[in-house]
């Protein structure tokens, strides 16, 4: 019940925005519609069009992709496993090196320290993803070549997957030589993708856990005799977490736009760089698909990140019973 | 030897300085207070016993003795293996204190299991009890914010005492709670006290809460010890002008309506003065 | 929608954190360095004609893949005397690197600048519309903030500028259209935390009429992070601006921009890493100088901060 009525409520809370972003091939759509049908001369029965198109979308039927002559959602699905691995990946990478960052610049305690992972983690905020990712093209091209940047695989090694999610497949049938070079593969998009990412949350729970540290209750932990890090990591770090969940969920629909790009730099066949093909190819109805993808993810990760937000915080929740 | 002996603690916060030369002793199973008004350096007498003084401190010199053993000698394991084992704290804010993302019962209990122990939620509950918080199951399940003051600061009681310290240190306990509740957990905390026969160090700037619990007090006054007596010689006869003008200013029935008094700015001014030449 | 709007001043506040933990040294070396990089981009934006050595789009077979000067030790063999006439090299159609990076400049700055502008002044009058007036004003103007947020930057802009061409105007009304929710976010969230303060009920017994409070009471408060948000922006312009002419969809061809110099060095990297190597660390400087001199903007702006 509890669990129902929290599911409930975060989509009551995320709704009102929502259904008019489904409902537009939005905000931007809107005018891209209206521009495409002045374009293809047929502005003329625009709410009647809408409204099937509508109907359509809501049997997942996008049409057909006048690029690749298949249906749009066919395209999508073929694509989409390479964007939700890389944009998995990333997240891991992100939350991995800035739990670890901040936890050890707040245990450590010494200015120096925090000096060099401010200032690192400051720099690397500043600079954009789509920049990380041509700086890793521009280095492993001059001094690592046997690095690949390219594609998700070696076309020279047979592949053979059931699934879209090559990833985690090789990993779960435990073909672990195959996971390395595909690993191999999706690590520097990855890494460029969490990079700034890794550096904005780094900031925020660092301070976070300054904060929750000087709170009484972990000075009342420490007269209990337990030790820093313990102190950290069993009373901090949960207290810390609450800011930091709102935040990376902004954060990482960020990340999901950063895919167009990192996509293309790594020739990567995800929905990114399907994006701008499309776009290239004014294949609208793959826009249109595309886009709607796009703010379901985007809307996925507002879902998630709002009931994770309720877990972490247990003032919120229970109080609507 | 006493349970715990302070000597010549001498303490300062970015060269303030905090505590000059305090002396006092606390014995097995007494109440002894310290008072004092807020900015006489008590609270920071109770956090160089536990060792936890903001990390500014730009001296400390004296000795603090917990069955003999000077505290501030100790390298940071033994120092925690010691406040783990025999010292505790009841903290001042119990709105504050508790951390809002563990329940009542996970807090309580976490000093049960440092102290190796079986059965924790039984014992919890039966700790929960023993602070007389109603339907203690049920509490040790809930989360701080769903408790009020009274309640939050009887699980931070249960707490202090359930690791079976030698010492409490309760650092203004009943200071953030509603008038009505002040006096039930006064009670509660010397009825722990008289139960367990621990040590009790309590700080408040309150000498009527002194008057009720305490065996001996010890008056502060910027950082310094003023007055060290039993506590009804005292009440009673005020060995110097301040502890008389603290004694004044305290709300008394048998008094009532004559007004309260503020210590006079004179008497305080000359205290310094006095500190000041003492200090060269 | 709260929730959103409460993220989005954390994450105003947190990228603008940086002035808050430090001092004054801090603060200065940020402005002389911002100072000095945007003083620089705008000299050479401005006497680009003056200073380029070349024509930025002169082709010359001759010269073509030349290194940066430096590591030119074979001048004669492009039958120049003189490797410093090109000092950063030349690109696979024998165009001077450097002419094209100053060149590169003019564009940049352009877009970035009018971006901000367009963005801050469009944000600023909606956000402070909505937190002001409150009612039917904000829940239109918050949902459509809401939708923007909803989808990615790069995508939209990539789908808008194909479709309204690809033109200097085009470009910058497109990044404009899309960055102005950042400033209204900012700007609905801190009037609505200041509008119930006391002073501003002070001033309006006062008598001060709305638009005049909002004026002289609400804006000076918010002014320090606008302008720190204004030259992230700008930064934000310059990378979309590059970004789209990396996939061909920028400003059209005949003006030199970075992100062409950029998408043509990723082809050639292989044999001249400085076709691609020094717009990138151009765009790097840029950014960062930019991000700087938000920051020490914002500490000496902020009374608070630089008391």
């Amino acid at each position: 019940m509890l669990g129902v009525s929290v599911v409930v409520f975060a989509i009551l809370r995320l709704v009102p925005g929502d259904p008019i972003a489904m409902m537009l091939p939005p905000g931007a759509t809107e005018e891209t519609r209206q521009n495409l049908e002045r374009l293809y001369g047929m502005d003329k029965p625009l709410i009647e069009q809408y409204f099937i198109w509508l109907r359509d979308v809501l049997h997942l039927d996008f049409g057909m992709s006048t690029q690749f002559r298949l249906p749009v959602m066919e395209v999508i699905f073929n694509r989409l496993p390479v964007t939700l691995e890389l944009v998995l990946l990333a997240s891991i990478i992100a939350l991995t090196l800035s739990f670890a960052l901040s936890v050890l610049a707040v245990w450590i305690q010494r200015d120096g320290a925090t000096l060099i992972i401010d200032g690192a983690s400051g720099l690397t905020q500043a600079i954009p993803d789509f920049l990380w990712a041509l700086i890793f093209i521009f280095f492993v091209t001059l001094y690592a070549p046997s690095i690949p940047i390219s594609g998700r695989y070696d076309p020279r090694t047979a592949q053979d997957f059931i699934t879209g999610f090559y990833l985690i497949e090789a990993l779960i049938t435990l073909r672990l030589g195959t996971f390395a070079e595909l690993l191999r593969h999706a690590i520097l998009p990855a890494f460029a993708l969490a990079l700034p990412l890794a550096a904005s949350i780094t900031r925020l729970l660092k301070s976070a856990l300054e904060e929750a540290m000087s709170e009484d209750y972990a000075i009342l932990a420490r007269t209990k005799g337990k030790s820093r890090i313990a102190i950290i990591l069993g009373e901090a770090l949960r207290n810390a977490l609450i800011p930091v969940i709102a935040l990376t969920s902004v954060q990482l629909a960020f990340l999901i736009g950063g895919t167009v790009l990192i996509e293309r730099l790594f020739s990567l066949p995800g929905i990114g760089s399907t994006a701008i093909t499309a776009v290239v190819n004014r294949d609208l109805p793959l826009i249109q698909g595309v886009v709607l993808v796009f703010a379901a993810l985007f809307i996925a990760i507002n879902l998630i990140s709002n009931g994770l937000y309720r877990l972490a915080d247990p003032r919120l929740g229970k109080t609507d019973e | 030897m006493s349970l715990l002996e302070i000597e010549n603690l001498s303490l300062s916060v970015r060269n303030v300085r905090i505590l000059r030369k305090v002396s006092l002793k606390v014995g097995e199973a007494e109440i002894a207070g310290v008072v004092g008004e807020s900015g006489a350096g008590k609270s920071m007498l109770g956090k160089a016993v536990l060792g936890v003084l903001p990390g500014d401190v730009s001296a400390l010199s004296g000795e603090i003795r917990l069955h003999g053993e000077n505290l501030l000698k100790l390298a940071s394991r033994q120092r925690r293996m010691i406040l783990k084992r025999s010292l505790s704290l009841i903290p001042q804010d119990p709105m504050t204190a508790l951390n809002p993302c563990r329940t009542i019962g996970s807090q309580v209990g976490e000093v049960l299991s440092l102290t190796g122990r079986r059965s924790l939620r039984a014992d919890v509950t039966r700790w929960l009890d023993a602070v007389r918080i109603p339907f203690a199951a049920r509490v040790a399940k809930s989360y701080p914010h769903e408790l009020s003051g009274g309640m939050r600061q009887r699980a931070l009681i249960a707490a202090a005492f359930a690791s079976r310290p030698k010492l409490v240190i309760a650092d203004e306990p009943t200071t953030a709670l509603d008038v009505t509740v002040q006096k039930d957990v006064l009670v509660l905390i010397r009825d722990l006290q008289r139960e367990t026969g621990v040590g009790l160090l309590f700080i408040t700037h309150d000498l009527c809460v002194v008057a009720k619990i305490c065996g001996s007090v010890t008056v502060m006054h910027g950082g310094r010890v003023i007055e060290q007596a039993p506590c009804e010689n005292i009440i009673r006869q005020p060995g110097h002008a301040y502890t008389a003008a603290l004694l004044k200013t305290a709300p008394r029935h048998d008094r009532f309506g004559g007004g309260l008094e503020p210590v006079p700015e004179s008497l305080v001014e000359s205290m310094i003065a006095e500190a000041e030449s003492f200090d060269d | 929608m709260s929730e959103v709007e409460r993220f989005s001043i954390n994450k105003a506040r947190s990228l603008t954190g940086r002035a808050e933990t430090s001092g004054e040294n801090v603060s200065r070396i940020r402005a002389i360095f911002g100072g000095a990089v945007l003083a620089f981009l705008i000299a050479a934006a401005i006497f680009a004609p003056l200073i380029a050595p070349h024509d930025p789009v002169l082709d010359d077979l001759l010269l073509i893949n030349m290194p940066p000067a430096w590591l030119n030790s074979n001048p004669g063999h492009y039958g120049i005397d003189n490797p410093w006439s090109y000092p950063l090299g030349t690109d696979s159609l024998g165009r001077d690197v450097a002419s094209r990076l100053i060149y590169g400049a003019r564009v940049a700055l352009i877009v970035g600048f009018s971006v901000a502008c367009i963005a801050s002044v469009a944000g600023v009058f909606l956000g402070a519309l909505a937190g002001f007036y409150g009612g039917w004003t904000d829940a239109v103007i918050g949902r459509v903030v809401d939708i923007w947020v909803a989808f990615p930057p790069v995508l939209l802009s990539i789908i808008l500028v194909a479709l309204l061409g690809t033109s200097l105007t085009s470009v910058i009304v497109v990044v404009a259209v899309i960055d102005w929710t950042r400033f209204a976010r900012v700007v609905r969230a801190d009037v609505l935390r200041q509008k119930n303060r006391d002073y501003i009920e002070a001033a309006r017994i006062a008598g001060s009429s709305e638009i005049s409070i909002l004026i002289r009471e609400v804006f000076p408060n918010v002014l320090p992070l606008l302008v720190t948000l204004f030259f992230f922006e700008v930064g934000i312009a310059i990378t979309v601006e590059t970004i789209l002419s990396f996939v061909s969809l920028s400003v059209s061809s005949g003006s030199v921009t970075w992100g062409d110099m950029i998408a043509e060095g990723r082809r050639v990297l292989n044999e001249s890493w400085w076709v691609m190597g020094f717009p990138v660390l151009v765009l790097i400087a840029t950014i960062l100088g930019l991000n700087a001199i938000g920051d020490a903007m914002r500490y000496y702006l902020d009374p608070v901060l630089s008391r």
